[in-house]
């Protein structure tokens, strides 16, 4: 897992959403992909990682890749938020197919307003989230945009 | 455990106390008004309250002797909770535990906020409310208590074909209510047009969907049942009070309901011996129609999925199954985060001694409230009451 942050150069007016959490990819050939964390004793998995386990003893929790891909569980599309956030967006709930409990809430990206439905097949994405303008940086971080049949 | 009892109630009305909508106050004046009502009414002097209890969100610390030092009370235990939307409620568990384990015989439970800034401070209030980098989710969204709400009503739509207008009249229905109660941020009735048609927050809630941003302050006194006789014919027993927190997963991959709500509800009812069936009325924490939508089934007040059929058939209006939001709730009579907990207890306690006027809920004697706040593990409130009344 150390190529977790190498593979992404900031620029200077850039900052990452949070560190480990986004798996950059190598080459041109990979996606990126969201890092879990997974309960070494019950095999529960949690995002973002939990330091101890929620639902058992367990205090080893490893560094796990979610698939790249998901289906849209729920949206809305808001058009009134926080300074710093271009609006209107879609706001996502997104599963993945490794755990049907894991709820994961993401921006919708690439995607029309009018286009989007429950049950859309949807990728993991990189892509600059909103400004945090109390440290004037433009925040990189994870989304999801539908897939596209070629 | 020694029974409780609530023998005064007293609240502000709830608003804008910001010089423009209604005159300018403070937070510890607000307090202080619900408190002498609060006395008033139970009829005790406030030289007998042995200990304080408040919640609060937005003050410097020490709400709670800041606004009882000006009435002549201190010197005495005072605590102050957060817990988001539900500090009030947690405040009031916290006294109502310390009756019950009789360590005070006399308590007085406030709840007091105050959100309205001067002009030009909003966008300041903002960028506080939000501190980015604490909560990935709130990071993620930038807007995540209505964004939340809406996907939870995006889901219940999804899952049980529950329509827009269904979650519209839940506003209707609560402003019609706020509509006879003199103590309501907003005391107009509105169309389902009006509420479809005002400006869109998040999608499908609409503005006139979203409960203001309010001040305002309420107050409890609570006392042993040798107190309580001693004060008055009609004390109003809590007979429990739960509380629960969200837990990650604990919605098991689905929002259209709020596992946290049915353990603390479960745990109320199976503790008093009381069901949702013989409840009276019902004040739930609707912040946004989706969530009252979601609170009439996680209460067991109707089937899992059917909250939308119930709403066609007015079963939570006046003259239905069970009335939900008598006072207006918080749509309509507006929510200062901290007083909110406290201010359903005035009520219930209010509409069980009969004194609600042209709100009131005919014979009731059995009330519930449900208050939940914050952010907690996963996608749940961090803190979620249940308390229930009875006369």
């Amino acid at each position: 897992m150390d190529k977790i942050t190498k593979n992404i150069q900031l620029e200077e007016d850039q900052m990452l959403l949070r560190e480990g959490i986004i798996n950059f990819p190598s080459s041109p050939g990979e996606k990126p992909q969201l890092i879990a964390g997974q309960c070494e004793a019950c095999g529960d998995i949690a995002f973002p990682k939990k330091i101890w386990c929620g639902k058992c003893d367990g205090k080893v929790m490893k560094d796990i890749l979610l698939s790249n891909r998901g289906k849209l569980y729920a949206y809305t599309v808001v058009r009134q938020a926080v300074p710093g956030y271009e609006v209107p967006n879609i706001l996502g709930v997104v599963k993945v197919p490794e755990d049907d409990e894991l709820l994961i809430m993401a921006q919708i990206r690439e995607c029309d307003l009018k286009d989007v439905f429950n049950g859309m097949e949807v990728e993991t994405i990189i892509t600059e989230l909103y400004t945090d303008f109390l440290r004037n940086k433009k925040v990189i971080g994870y989304a999801f945009k539908p897939v596209t049949v070629n | 455990m020694r029974d409780v009892y609530i023998i005064g109630a007293g609240m502000t009305r709830f608003g804008l106390y910001d010089g423009r909508h209604l005159p300018y106050k403070t937070i510890y004046e607000l307090g202080a008004e619900a408190c002498m009502a609060a006395l008033d009414h139970a009829g005790i002097s406030h030289r007998k309250i042995e200990a304080a209890f408040c919640g609060n969100g937005s003050a410097p610390p020490n709400c709670c002797q800041n606004i009882t030092a000006p009435i002549g009370i201190s010197g005495i235990p005072a605590f102050n909770h957060e817990n988001g939307c539900a500090a009030g409620s947690c405040a009031l568990k916290h006294g109502w535990e310390t009756i019950a384990n009789g360590m005070y015989d006399v308590a007085l439970v406030i709840g007091a906020d105050k959100w309205s800034r001067p002009p030009g401070m909003s966008q300041m209030t903002k960028l506080l409310a939000v501190p980015y980098g604490m909560n990935l989710n709130q990071d993620v969204a930038g807007a995540f208590g209505t964004a939340l709400l809406a996907l939870i009503a995006n889901a219940h739509m999804n899952e049980y074909g529950t329509t827009k207008e269904q979650l519209a009249k839940i506003s209707v229905k609560n402003k019609r209510n706020g509509a006879m109660n003199p103590y309501a941020q907003f005391q107009k009735e509105v169309t389902l047009e009006e509420v479809l048609n005002s400006r869109m927050i998040s999608d499908p809630l609409t503005l006139l969907q979203c409960c203001p941003q309010s001040d305002g302050a309420a107050a409890v006194v609570i006392c042993t049942g040798d107190i309580a006789r001693q004060y008055t014919t009609k004390p109003v027993k809590i007979p429990f009070i739960t509380e629960s927190a969200g837990k990650y997963k604990g919605m098991e991959g689905s929002l259209s309901q709020f596992k946290c709500f049915q353990r603390a509800s479960k745990m109320a009812y199976e503790a008093c011996g009381i069901g949702p069936e013989d409840l009276d009325l019902v004040e739930v924490h609707d912040d946004f129609t989706s969530l009252e939508l979601v609170a009439y089934e996680d209460l067991n007040l109707c089937p899992q999925g059917e909250g939308g059929r119930f709403i066609d058939e007015g079963l939570f209006d006046f003259g239905g199954k069970c009335v939900v939001s008598p006072s207006g709730g918080l749509l309509a009579k507006g929510h200062p985060i901290g007083a909110t907990g406290v201010a359903q207890l005035v009520e219930i306690a209010w509409q069980l001694r009969g004194e609600c006027g042209k709100r009131q809920v005919e014979g009731a004697k059995v009330g519930l409230a449900h208050n939940g706040g914050g952010v907690g593990d996963g996608y749940e409130p961090g803190a979620v009451t249940v308390t229930i009344a009875t006369i």
